[in-house]
């Protein structure tokens, strides 16, 4: 994707989304910042693997003090705050920032994430977990 | 704890190094690697657990992200190829990794709970290698 990142100037919002529906990509495809990157979605052993680590983690660690005034000693994040966007596409209800704010301009930061017209970066994006804009169709 | 996908090695040890430097708070860093090739007899995995240098001195102003390099407490053992394959039990003296716990809380002290913490935390490794064997896709 490199080279299409390095001609990131010169490709609008528009143009990804008009690439995307002329090749027929329903999902996975996210334009963020500029750049076009395409989502990964874990495979076996993956959860596997982590299921088995928290098994023996809570096991030794934590499930001793269920009952106790004491519990949860541990508290599992799994994947809190982890680029939230990538994690939310797993989910075919999911709706972008931007399609929400699109939705509901009054919530807050919404005036910032809806597409100004004529504007060669559409979208206004500052923080960490709204920098992405999800290109998902909307089901 | 950090479960590569689609990620290779060295990438994951940046992500480690960065994670333990001096501007994180993360103490342990469990970096697990299922690395699939052409055929499922040779399909090679990597385990390693790292910890924070508690005791590094403090960095001067510019200090890259990767400072203090990491304490690795245990990594599967290479013999021969860089990376042992799925299938190859774990010898035994490496199959476990102890965590000691205090790790787990540091700066902090380890909290005196009722029942009392254990010591440490104990990876059962060899079972992390049955779970890739028995779960990856045939």
């Amino acid at each position: 994707m490199k080279p299409l990142w390095e001609m990131q100037q010169f490709i609008e919002y528009d143009d990804i989304l008009a690439w995307r529906d002329e090749v027929g990509v329903k999902k996975g495809v996210v334009y963020e910042n500029g750049r076009v990157l395409f989502n990964q979605w874990p495979v076996r052993p993956h959860e596997q693997i982590v299921n088995e680590f928290n098994i023996q983690f809570v096991s030794q660690l934590s499930s001793r003090y269920v009952g106790t005034v004491q519990h949860p000693v541990f508290i599992n994040d799994g994947t809190t705050g982890i680029y939230l966007s990538r994690m939310n596409l797993m989910c075919e209800t999911y709706e972008s920032p931007v399609q929400v704010a699109i939705k509901n301009p009054m919530l807050p930061g919404g005036p910032n994430l809806v597409p100004k017209p004529n504007s060669r970066t559409p979208y206004s994006l500052s923080s960490r977990t709204n920098r992405t804009a999800n290109l998902t169709h909307p089901s | 704890m950090e479960v590569g996908n689609s990620q290779s090695i060295p990438d994951l040890m940046n992500i480690r190094d960065r994670m333990l430097s001096y501007r994180t708070a993360i103490n342990v860093f469990v970096l697990i690697s299922y690395n699939r090739n052409a055929t499922r007899a040779t399909d090679s995995w990597f385990l390693q657990v790292s910890v924070r240098d508690f005791y590094a001195p403090q960095p001067p102003p510019g200090t890259l992200t990767n400072y203090p390099a990491c304490t690795v407490l245990y990594e599967t053992p290479k013999i021969g190829a860089p990376y042992p394959r799925v299938e190859l039990a774990l010898a035994h003296g490496t199959q476990i990794c102890d965590l000691p716990i205090s790790h787990l809380y540091h700066p902090e002290t380890t909290p005196i709970l009722n029942p009392i913490l254990p010591v440490s935390f104990r990876i059962n490794v060899e079972q992390i290698r049955v779970t890739i064997l028995n779960q990856r896709r045939p």
